[in-house]
Parts: C-alpha cells; sequence; structure tokens
C-alpha cells in the first residue's frame, strides 16, 4: 500500500516532470557545449555499464569496488545520472544545437576509448597495493586474465615480454 | 485524398497523440541520441558481460558483425539518400498531408529509409547472430524507436520498415565482407586480446596473420 502510494504520488509524477521538462525546455548553449554534454552522456554511461558488467562478471581489473552489489547500484546510478545530466540541462528536441550522424558516432567511439581507460586507470588506482605484486606467472588469454588480476600487472609482464623479445 | 495502406497507418499511429503526457515520452524516445547511446551501452555490457567464455566470445562476434552491419548500412543509406535528393521524398508534415508534429524540430534529410530504424535494426541484427535474447530486446528497442518516430510524426511506417529491411539484408550479406578485409579485422581483434581487451579471434599471433594482398588469398575457396 506504502509502495503504491509512493510510486502513484511521487515517482510517477517527478518521472512525467522529467519527460515534460525534456520537451520543452529551452535549447542551450551552441553545438560546442552539446558535443560537451554529449560526451559526458556517452563516457558516464559507458563508465557504468562497465561497473554493472564487471560486477557481474567479477573482473578484478574493471571494477572499482570489492562487492558486485555496491557494483551493481554504481552503475545504475550513473547511467541514470548521465541521462538526467544530459536531459535536464537543454532540450535535446531541437534544430540548433543538434549533432549529426556522424558526430554521434565519433564522440560515442571516443567516449567508449576515454572510459575503457579511466576505468581501468580508476581500477588500477584503488587497487594499487595489488597492483604492486607482479608475479611471473603466465595470465591466461584475453579477458579471463582482468577477472585474476588488476591491469597494471599485466601491461608490465607484456612490456617484459616485449623487452625480452626484443633483446 | 490519399489512401495508401502505408498513409492510413501513419494515419492512425499518429492519431494516437492526443494525451500530452505520452507525447512527452514518445519525444523523449524518438530523439536523435537516447536510443543509440542505450544500444552502445548494450553492446559494451555484451562485450565484457558473459560469465562463460563461449557465451563471451559469441557476445564478441555479435559485437563486430553489428559494428559492420552500420558501417555499410549507413554508407548504402548515404548513396541512396544522394540519388532520392534528385526526386526528395518529403516528411509526413512536408507532404501537405495533415499530421501532428510533436517533435522539436522539422528534418529536412528525405524520409526513406529512416536512417535511425536502419542503425538500430543493423546492430539487432548483428548481435542477434551472436546473442538470440539480446538481440531480441534490441529489436524491441529498435521497433520501439520505430514505432515512436511515426508516433510525433517525423517518418511514414513504411520509411521504418524499408530502413530495417535494408539493415537486416545489409548486415546478413556484409558480415562475409570481414574475410575480404583480412588481415586488418584479426590484426585489430587480435591486438585487443593481447592487451586483454577481447577473447577473439580464436587463436592469435602476429606471425599467424596472412600478409598477402588480399587479392591471392582466394578468400572464397576458404568458403567452400
Amino acid at each position: 500500500m506504502m509502495n503504491a502510494l509512493y510510486l502513484g504520488e511521487i515517482i510517477i509524477p517527478k518521472a512525467l516532470f522529467f519527460f515534460k521538462f525534456a520537451a520543452v525546455a529551452p535549447p542551450v548553449g551552441d553545438t560546442r557545449l552539446l558535443s560537451l554534454f554529449f560526451f559526458l552522456f556517452v563516457f558516464l554511461g559507458l563508465v557504468g555499464m562497465l561497473q554493472i558488467a564487471a560486477a557481474y562478471n567479477r573482473m578484478k581489473a574493471l571494477s572499482f569496488f570489492t562487492s558486485p552489489k555496491v557494483g551493481y547500484i554504481f552503475g545504475i546510478c550513473v547511467i541514470v545520472g548521465s541521462i538526467l545530466i544530459f536531459y535536464l540541462t537543454g532540450n535535446r528536441n531541437v534544430v540548433s544545437p543538434r549533432l549529426e550522424g556522424s558526430q554521434v558516432l565519433g564522440f560515442t567511439f571516443l567516449g567508449l576509448a576515454t572510459s575503457v581507460v579511466a576505468t581501468l586507470a580508476i581500477a588500477n588506482f584503488i587497487k594499487r597495493k595489488q597492483a604492486e605484486n607482479v608475479t611471473e606467472k603466465e595470465p591466461p588469454d584475453g579477458m579471463e586474465a582482468l577477472q585474476r588480476e588488476v591491469y597494471l600487472p599485466l601491461m608490465k609482464r607484456l612490456w617484459r615480454r616485449l623487452k625480452g623479445r626484443a633483446q | 485524398m490519399d489512401m495508401s495502406p502505408d498513409w492510413r497507418l501513419f494515419e492512425w499511429i499518429n492519431g494516437l497523440s492526443s494525451n500530452a503526457a505520452v507525447d512527452d515520452i514518445m519525444q523523449f524516445i524518438a530523439n536523435d541520441y537516447l536510443v543509440p547511446v542505450m544500444m552502445a551501452l548494450m553492446l559494451l555490457g555484451l562485450w565484457c558481460g558473459a560469465r562463460s567464455l563461449a557465451q563471451r566470445k559469441l557476445n564478441q562476434w555479435g559485437v563486430v558483425w553489428a559494428a559492420v552491419g552500420v558501417g555499410f548500412t549507413n554508407l548504402f543509406i548515404q548513396i541512396l539518400n544522394l540519388l532520392i535528393h534528385l526526386d526528395p521524398w518529403p516528411r509526413p508534415f512536408a507532404a501537405g498531408h495533415d499530421c501532428n508534429l510533436v517533435f522539436g524540430y522539422q528534418p529536412t534529410d528525405p524520409s526513406f529509409p529512416a536512417n535511425s530504424a536502419a542503425v538500430a535494426f543493423a546492430l539487432a541484427t548483428g548481435i542477434f547472430m551472436g546473442n538470440r535474447k539480446a538481440g531480441t530486446i534490441m529489436c524491441v528497442i529498435a521497433l520501439l524507436w520505430g514505432f515512436s518516430r511515426v508516433y510525433v510524426g517525423i517518418h511514414y511506417p513504411l520509411d521504418i520498415l524499408g530502413g530495417a529491411v535494408l539493415a537486416i539484408v545489409i548486415t546478413l550479406i556484409f558480415r562475409k565482407v570481414l574475410l575480404l578485409l583480412e588481415p586488418l579485422p584479426t590484426l585489430l581483434l587480435g591486438i585487443a586480446k593481447w592487451l586483454h581487451l577481447a577473447d577473439i579471434p580464436e587463436r592469435f599471433s602476429f606471425s599467424s596473420i596472412n600478409w598477402r594482398p588480399i587479392i591471392t588469398t582466394k578468400w572464397w575457396r576458404k568458403e567452400q
């Protein structure tokens, strides 16, 4: 009963207000500002999705948290937050400023590359104690290795192998 | 008065718009940015998020096929748009019909085929080949996006259908083009695997790459 009341009186009106706002808000800024907000939308959304995937797959090298539950909650919050930031900072259904299809694709790729690098770097920084222990044991191929170790030791080992080959 | 089935279906779907709250939600879904970004999130989630290695490999092939499908579908539509520009296919609001335009602006590019539907269905088809469940979910999202764009009055149903069919056919056909582009796909995926960011291709070493020119690799014989 309480949940139904909460849903009917708070959640649904707030959600409807969000859609109304997104539809009638005035356009803000120029294409450059829109590009920045779109990049943030993609970047934050992808970081959130990486956290959800890392929590589901128990990937040490990608996850910021040791508890998968926290990873799921953080990921969902970041994705929802990125949508809110993008749509509450101006009307996105206007002819100007507007991004062309090629720009959308370009910013999506840029967001993808930066989100992966940022996630690996942040996870590595958080788990830097583990990153100091570089073992000589060969890691498994591909993404399986991300479940066992943080990213920096993997790269250090790769670098050593390359140097060994060069000598 | 135009009585074609396409127009009648458009009139029915577009005529549903009368409730302000539903109009706002449809306008939000029909937006140029939301569905592409959500689909990008799903692709990344599929790339990393499968517990079994075999399923993750299938997902990753699905993402590669989806990317190839989107690339070639877009290329094809750009060429088609250049041809259609000679005899433009106007949007519903510009064709002189009575239409409820509940979208923020009036797009100026040709109505047929719907680029949005083509991109969404190309992604869904690619993913469907690797992961049936995720592919079906993406198909539903693509259908919803297409429906919302008819609802807000910027496409005819035939534009959506045309874009979808085109995307599905091109994605299915051009999946084989990956073989033509060898060794580039193997090299790129191999480097990603080497950096522990992918699980495909199956076996990879720089020395295993076939560096001979495409013409002499006789890729079509591999198919037989």
